[in-house]
C-alpha cells in the first residue's frame, strides 16, 4: 500500500493466549452434555483447520461466533490443559482459535479418541442453555 | 443347576436356566491387565421402568455408589440401544441422519453382541446404558462407560470410512476391529464379569 492510502481492511489484532486463558467449545448436540468427549472429536469441517473454540467472550457470544443454528450449551477448558497434551492453540480472530494437533478419527482413531477423553476431563460445562439463531 | 450368586440388582430370569452356559467373561489378553470389580457390596440398585418402552424385558436399573453422586443406568438387553438407533434413522433433532449402511451395521452388531453376552454368561448380563449419536457424515457412534472404563463403537457411514472399537481404562487404551466378538468381549470387560 502506498504512503497516504487508507487500509480499509487492516489486519485484525489477535492477542497471544496464555495458559490460564479459557477456551469455549460450543455444544452442538444435547447428548454432548451427557458425555463430553464427543465434543472433542473433530467434525469433518475441522480436519484441516483444527477444533473450533472461542475465547474472551460469553457463552452467548461464542454461540454466535460458531454459526450454529442451534446449540445446547458451552464447555470451557484452560489453554494450559490443551497445550499439556502437546496440542497447539492458534488464535485466528479476536475471539476465535483452533486447537491444532488433534488427529482425524479416520486417520488415527486411538489418539483421536484418547485425546477427546482427556480434553473432556479438562473441560467444564458452564452453560446448558439451548439457543437457536 | 447349582445355585450361583446373582449380580446385584438382578430380579428374575429372562431365559430358562438349562439354556445357559458357564461364564467366560474376559476377552483374550485381558486377564492379567484388568480385574473385575469386587466392590459390588458397596452399591445399591433401584429398579426403574422406562416410560418409553413397554416390553416386559425393557427394564433399566440404576446403580448408585454411596461414595459419589455418579449414577450409571443399566439396561438388561439390547432393546433400549436398538430403540435409540431406530430413533436416529427416524430423524432426531440435532442429529445427522445416519446412512443406511451405518444404521444396518450398528443395529445388527448391537443385537448380536448383546445376544452373544447373554448366551455365554451364566446369568443375563447387565450392560450400562449406551450413548447413541451420529457423526456429521452419517456414521453412528455408541459409547458405554463404567467408572474409568469406556468402550466406544464407531460405525463408519460407508464401507470406505473406518469402523472400530475404542476402549480405555486407567491403564490402557487401544482400537480393535468392530465385530460381534470384539464388541461382546469389550462390553463384558466393561462390566467386569
Amino acid at each position: 500500500m502506498a504512503d497516504g492510502e487508507v487500509d480499509n481492511n487492516p489486519p485484525i489484532a489477535v492477542r497471544q493466549l496464555t495458559a490460564v486463558d479459557l477456551l469455549l467449545r460450543v455444544l452442538a448436540k444435547p447428548k454432548w452434555l451427557a458425555d463430553l468427549h464427543e465434543a472433542f472429536i473433530l467434525r469433518s469441517n475441522e480436519t484441516t483447520t483444527g477444533l473450533s473454540v472461542c475465547f474472551d467472550c460469553t457463552p452467548a457470544e461464542a454461540v454466535a461466533i460458531s454459526g450454529l443454528n442451534r446449540s445446547h450449551g458451552v464447555a470451557t477448558l484452560p489453554v494450559g490443559s490443551v497445550t499439556a497434551l502437546e496440542l497447539t492453540v492458534v488464535p485466528d480472530e479476536p475471539h476465535h482459535a483452533n486447537i491444532q494437533g488433534l488427529p482425524d478419527k479416520e486417520l488415527d482413531p486411538d489418539r483421536a479418541e484418547w485425546l477427546a477423553s482427556r480434553l473432556a476431563e479438562a473441560a467444564l460445562i458452564v452453560d446448558r442453555t439451548k439457543r437457536e439463531q | 443347576m447349582a445355585s450361583q450368586p446373582l449380580p446385584l440388582g438382578y430380579y428374575g430370569e429372562s431365559e430358562p436356566a438349562e439354556n445357559r452356559r458357564p461364564s467366560r467373561s474376559y476377552p483374550r489378553g485381558q486377564h492379567s491387565m484388568e480385574q473385575p470389580s469386587t466392590s459390588t457390596t458397596s452399591v445399591m440398585t433401584k429398579r426403574i421402568s422406562s416410560p418409553s418402552l413397554f416390553e416386559p424385558q425393557s427394564i433399566f436399573e440404576v446403580m448408585i455408589s454411596p461414595q459419589s453422586n455418579v449414577v450409571t443406568s443399566y439396561a438388561r438387553n439390547s432393546s433400549a440401544v436398538v430403540a435409540e438407533i431406530d430413533g436416529l434413522i427416524a430423524g432426531r433433532e440435532d442429529e445427522t441422519k445416519p446412512s443406511e449402511y451405518a444404521y444396518g451395521k450398528a443395529r445388527s452388531l448391537v443385537e448380536a453382541a448383546y445376544g452373544h453376552i447373554k448366551l455365554r454368561e451364566s446369568v443375563p448380563e447387565i450392560v450400562p446404558e449406551a450413548l447413541v449419536t451420529t457423526d456429521d457424515v452419517g456414521g453412528i457412534r455408541l459409547a458405554w462407560r463404567v467408572g474409568p472404563k469406556q468402550v466406544r463403537a464407531n460405525v463408519g457411514a460407508d464401507a470406505n470410512l473406518r469402523s472400530y472399537i475404542y476402549f480405555e481404562s486407567d491403564t490402557q487404551h487401544a482400537v480393535e476391529q468392530l465385530d460381534v466378538r470384539h464388541l461382546a468381549g469389550r462390553l463384558a470387560w466393561l462390566t467386569g464379569r
